[in-house]
Order: C-alpha cells, then sequence, then structure tokens
C-alpha cells in the first residue's frame, strides 16, 4: 500500500476508488454509480477517513481527514486527487 | 510527588486548578501532538492556570457566573484553556462538537435553545479555516471570544475575588437525549471532585501518571479522563486529534510509547481499529510496558476484543492485565464501576436461553454459553444495585434488573427539565445529603463478588463507536428520505455482533401503493444515504417490510425490541432487503 504509483490517470484513480468501496464496505461492484454520493453506500465519517488514508497512502499525498466528505462521490474525489497530484507535481517542478 | 496531593477536599474545580499551580508549576500538565510534524505544543501546570486566569477575567467581561458558554473547538489545548477559563470563573462550559460543513441537518440547534448561551468560545484555528462557522456564530446569539493556549500572559492578569463552590455547575454535558429534546447532565464542580477521587482510588492511579487520550473533549470520556484526572493526578496528559487516531491508529500506541504513558481511555471499538490496522512496520522499536491502565468503556466490551488486542500487542510489552473494563455515564459524571488494575477483564459464562428470561444461569451446552465481561465493581463511596424496574425494589445476584447508581458523582438532574429529571434521579432520603441516585436505565446483573456485567438497555438507545443516538431521529430521518416510506412505521435498533461491535439496522413499512414496484436496492440507497449524511453511522440492513406488520403496542408505541428479535429470528413479513 505505502508504494508510490508512477501519476496514475483520472480514470485510475476513480477505478481504485471503486474498488476500495467494494473491499471496505463489502459490496457488489455494479451497485457503485461514480455520481453517487458515497454516503449512499454507507460510506459514514469514520470510515471515510480510513478512504482518504489509504488515498493518502496510495499516491503519497497528504489530505484533509475530511477529504471524501467535501468531495463526495467517486467521480468528485478522483478529480479532487487529480488536482492534489498536479499542484503536487508544479511545486516539485517549480521548487527545482 | 505524594499522595499527599490528595489528602484535603478541595472547595472547587477552580481550587484544584491553583493547587496544582502552586505545588507542580513547572511540571509539563498539558501536550498536544499534531497528526504531522514535531511542533508538539506544551503548557505546565503554571501556565495552563495563567492563561486560564487570563481568559476568566476576559469572560467575566462579558457574563456572569452561572451563564453559559458554548465550547467550540477543533483538537488541541485551546479547549483546555478555554474549559479551564469557565472552572475558574464559575461559567458553566458546554463542551460541543463542530457541526460539519456538509451537514445536511444541524443537530446543534436545540442545544443552543436549551441552554440559551451568553457566550461562545472558539479558537482562531476554527475561524480561519471555517468562515461558514461565523453565520452559525452569529445564529447563536451569543457573544463569541477567541481563545488561544499560546498567549502570553502578565503574570498579574486575572480575575481575583469571587470563587466558584462544590455546588455550583461546571458544566453542561450534552450527550444524552434525542436531537429534536436534548438533555443536558448539570456536572456540579463537587461532582467532578467527587468522581476523580472515585476513579484515582478504583483505579489505584499513581500521582503523577502519565495519560495519552484522542476521545474527544467534548465526550465525558475525553473531558473527564483527558483532562481533569490528569489535572487532578499533576500528571502530564498527552493529547492526539480523534481524526489522527481513526486515519492512523498505532499513533495512539506510538504516544503511549514515546511519553512512556501509564493511563488511557477509550471506547471498544479503538482495540479493535489498533488490531484491524496493524502493521509490523509501524510498530517497529515500539516498548508498551509503561501502559499499566486502559479504560474500555462507552460502549459494550467484548472478550473477542480484548483477546486479539492483547495478542497482536503482547510481543511489544503489553501487559494482558492493562485492559480496564469500566462503565459510566455522563449522569454518573463519568465513571460508576471499574475493575481491579492489573488483573484484566473479569469473564462470565452464562446460558443465552437464561439470559432471555433475566437470569444468569450456567449454560447448559456450549451452543448455550454466551461471555460476558465485567465491567467492574462501583467506584469507592458509591454503590451500584440492581432493582426490578418497575418496583424498584432490589434484586438479588445473577438475577437482571435495571442498573441504580448512588452517590456523591450523581449528576444535579438534567438542566430546564424537572419532568425527567424527577424520573432519572429519583431523590432518596430527607434530600438533604449531597448524594443522589440514578436510574441508568441499562440492565445487567452482579455476581456474589459485585462485578457488574451489563445485558442490554431499557431505553432504546443506540451507541455506536461510544457515541449515543436514539432511534426515533434516525426513523424520522429515514422517513423523511423517501415519500414510499410509512410515517411512523419504521423501526431503528442496534444488533450486536460478536467481533464488530453495535450495527444499525432499520425496518421500515412501504406504502401500499409501492409495494409492487418497490426497487429494493434504490430505495435502500436512499435511506443509507440519508442517515448517513444526518447521523454519521452506517447501516448495515435497511429491511422494507408489508405494511401494517411492524410490531406496535395497542396504544400505537413501536416495539423496537420486539422488532429487533423477530429480525433476528427471521420472522418478519419481509418484501426487500437492501
Amino acid at each position: 500500500m505505502s508504494t508510490k504509483a508512477d501519476t496514475p490517470s483520472e480514470a485510475e484513480i476513480q477505478e481504485w476508488c471503486a474498488s476500495y468501496l467494494v473491499t471496505a464496505l463489502r459490496i457488489k461492484r455494479d451497485r457503485i454509480g461514480f455520481d453517487a454520493d458515497f454516503a449512499s453506500f454507507g460510506l459514514d465519517s469514520v470510515e471515510s477517513v480510513f478512504m482518504v488514508t489509504a488515498a493518502e497512502d496510495w499516491l503519497g499525498l497528504e489530505l484533509g481527514s475530511e477529504a471524501a466528505i467535501e468531495n463526495p462521490s467517486v467521480n468528485a474525489f478522483a478529480a479532487f486527487l487529480m488536482k492534489c497530484l498536479e499542484k503536487k507535481a508544479a511545486g516539485r517542478a517549480g521548487g527545482r | 510527588m505524594s499522595e499527599t496531593l490528595f489528602d484535603r477536599p478541595f472547595a472547587s474545580m477552580a481550587d484544584l486548578i491553583a493547587s496544582r499551580a502552586r505545588e507542580r508549576p513547572e511540571a509539563p500538565a498539558f501536550a498536544y501532538v499534531p497528526e504531522r510534524g514535531d511542533e508538539r505544543l506544551a503548557l505546565t501546570f503554571a501556565q495552563v492556570e495563567a492563561r486560564a486566569r487570563a481568559v476568566a477575567a476576559r469572560l467575566l467581561e462579558h457574563a456572569e457566573p452561572g451563564d453559559r458558554a458554548l465550547l467550540l473547538f477543533p483538537p488541541g489545548l485551546d479547549c483546555v484553556v478555554a474549559f479551564f477559563a469557565c472552572l475558574l470563573s464559575g461559567i458553566v462550559a458546554v463542551p460541543l462538537m463542530v457541526p460539519r460543513r456538509t451537514a445536511a441537518r444541524d443537530f446543534s440547534v436545540a442545544i443552543l435553545a436549551d441552554c440559551t448561551p451568553r457566550l461562545l468560545l472558539t479558537s482562531a484555528e476554527l475561524v480561519d479555516s471555517r468562515p461558514d462557522l461565523t453565520d452559525w456564530f452569529d445564529r447563536a446569539g451569543a457573544t463569541w471570544l477567541v481563545v488561544d493556549a499560546q498567549d502570553d500572559v502578565s503574570p498579574a492578569a486575572g480575575a481575583e475575588g469571587w470563587a466558584p463552590s462544590r455546588s455550583d455547575l461546571a458544566l453542561l454535558q450534552y450527550t444524552s437525549g434525542s436531537t429534536s429534546t436534548p438533555k443536558g447532565v448539570m456536572v456540579s464542580h463537587g461532582n467532578i471532585l467527587a468522581n476523580l477521587e472515585m476513579i484515582r482510588r478504583r483505579m489505584e492511579n499513581p500521582a503523577g501518571a502519565v495519560s495519552v487520550n484522542w476521545v474527544p473533549l467534548y465526550h465525558d470520556m475525553g473531558l473527564m479522563m483527558g483532562v481533569m484526572q490528569p489535572l487532578y493526578l499533576g500528571g502530564l496528559s498527552v493529547l492526539l486529534a480523534p481524526a489522527s487516531f481513526i486515519r492512523r491508529p498505532l499513533n495512539w500506541l506510538r504516544a503511549i510509547h514515546d511519553y512512556r504513558a501509564a493511563v488511557t481511555s477509550a471506547p471498544n471499538f479503538a482495540f479493535d481499529l489498533c488490531v484491524s490496522r496493524f502493521q509490523p512496520d509501524a510498530m517497529k522499536g515500539m516498548d508498551l510496558s509503561c501502559w499499566q491502565l486502559a479504560l474500555n468503556g462507552a460502549e459494550p466490551i467484548h472478550a473477542d476484543t480484548i483477546d486479539r488486542f492483547n495478542q497482536t500487542f503482547a510481543p511489544y510489552g503489553l501487559n494482558p492485565g492493562t485492559m480496564y473494563p469500566g462503565y459510566g455515564l455522563a449522569e454518573a459524571t463519568l465513571l460508576a464501576t471499574g475493575s481491579q488494575r492489573g488483573t484484566g477483564a473479569v469473564r462470565r459464562m452464562v446460558s443465552r436461553d437464561s439470559l432471555r428470561a433475566g437470569r444468569a444461569d450456567p449454560p447448559r451446552g456450549e451452543e448455550d454459553g454466551q461471555c460476558l465481561v465485567s465491567s467492574g465493581r462501583a467506584v469507592p463511596d458509591s454503590s451500584v444495585v440492581i432493582v426490578d424496574p418497575d418496583t424498584q425494589t432490589p434484586l438479588p445476584p445473577l438475577v437482571v434488573g435495571e442498573v441504580r447508581v448512588h452517590g456523591a458523582h450523581v449528576a444535579q438532574g438534567y438542566w430546564h427539565n424537572a419532568e425527567v429529571s424527577a424520573e432519572t434521579f429519583p431523590l432518596s432520603g430527607d434530600g438533604s445529603s449531597t448524594e443522589r441516585t440514578l436510574r441508568t436505565g441499562d440492565l445487567g446483573f452482579v455476581d456474589d463478588a459485585g462485578e457488574l456485567f451489563l445485558t442490554g438497555r431499557i431505553k432504546d438507545l443506540i451507541i455506536i463507536r461510544g457515541m449515543n443516538h436514539y432511534p426515533a431521529d434516525i426513523e424520522r430521518t429515514v422517513q423523511d428520505s423517501h415519500e414510499a416510506l410509512r410515517r411512523d412505521c419504521g423501526s431503528a435498533f442496534a444488533v450486536t455482533d460478536d467481533s464488530q461491535g453495535e450495527k444499525l439496522v432499520i425496518v421500515q413499512e412501504v406504502e401500499r401503493t409501492m409495494r409492487q414496484s418497490l426497487d429494493a436496492e434504490g430505495l435502500a440507497r436512499v435511506v443509507r444515504e440519508a442517515v448517513t449524511k444526518a447521523h454519521e453511522i452506517a447501516v448495515e440492513a435497511v429491511v422494507f417490510i408489508r405494511p401494517a406488520s411492524l410490531p406496535k403496542t395497542t396504544s400505537g408505541k413501536i416495539q423496537r425490541g420486539l422488532t429487533r428479535r423477530l429480525w433476528t429470528e427471521g420472522r418478519l413479513e419481509v418484501i426487500g432487503v437492501g
């Protein structure tokens, strides 16, 4: 879990997010709509913090603990993570 | 450091704060460990008193003793300083959870209306990070003040003169009551002082013991065990953010190791979380042999949890006797019973069949056996009696009844709610004593040695991760979520799963017209979303049943206990599950 991937695409992040929900919430993959609110799958505040932590570990990012509550769907969360990755890459490039 | 710290009666919590500052001025009192980075803020006993005294003077410019002040803080030491300022000035503290940005409903409205605060205390950090709260502050109708634990104060600053007494209120604890009719438990300075001494003696906590705590300070366990018991012991309290624990549970153990902590407090789920997030890498170099007492309370305690936790962390020096089951509630300030230090959890195998009949007989075979964990014995100078819930007559050992608590730690009642107060806190004797009696609404039995075993609740209260939820609130959310769901025809209850604590199940009637076209999965999604957003808990199962098939009494009251039993026995008229 702690290995950093080469920068994934937004679609890959969405896929990661969906499979995370399948494992964490023990629900079927076909039940996950990418625009549906996380809460509709039963992702409560504690579970959402776990998902944020897992995303941090995977992507090497530092996120706020409410990141998944504030971006509460697969699409919104993936877009948010993508933006964080771009910001981080820009920061690194600018720092050199 | 000696036991002389405890050998005199304190006039109030203000007296206790001043005494510790005088006795141990340079000793570290509170430290906050942020989730990332090393900038750890720490205050000595003298510093925390001086800063709180300066804030107290500011509070008294805007309010009078007896007025209420809401405490709305992110994790950190600002909250501790603000709380102490209230104790020093006689202003009644009302600790609250910070409303979420995305909350579908604002649960604090009813609390504001109930306690009519004069002041609202918060931190610069919260004001900066949550501009949306300014509206909320304005609506609260209270003067809001920013408290900063790092503000340097000149030693001369501060209010002198008036001081609170033991009978004055120290805080209102809003952990009881449904959201529509909140109940603020009135905790006096005397209640806190009494319970602090009871806890110290029952736990045999030595002077100067170091504590590590991540339970939120708006929770009675967080405030008593994370702030007040450490102050009483004159020992360092290390505070972590609740989210930091949830994200990285092993951070808690790391802090225990780093600070050589002896005492912690957390609900049962915390121990499960440490096991499920266990990683040998993150545990490298950790030595937990310093950890002497881990209070496990605030939700049902599971033997399996304790076994798994002890097994997982024994290689890191954890003593199996560290686990310390206890039982408490805000109505008794905090702790009502506790185990024997160092002996670990006391267990008892009882017959499931006999439990259903209200007795704790030995099991008649393996299938019939259920392992219960003792919550310990009554704290010193108090009593715990099992009574018949209807007649209030005491019951013999091994018979299940309502748990009744008596002592100087029993709170003064519910704020502005004489009717419910009289029911829950029946006056004993002539009413002249400072000791009161509390009907807890919890069910249990004691064994011959006086060990308390909890078996359930009279109230339909649902406790998940140490937080109380009222079924009526959840049922209303469910029925508001979709027109196909019949009003007042649903039941929310918790089922206990041996490994993972309590889980929420919702049984709900659907309208006749919707029966044929029911999309159970889609509707369940709507229900889940509404419940999770409004109450921050996940729903294990949403069960749709035939109209008019929900068990109710003849007077139309929902029979949640019976519904639960029918569900577990598979006897409901189910038309869809999602």
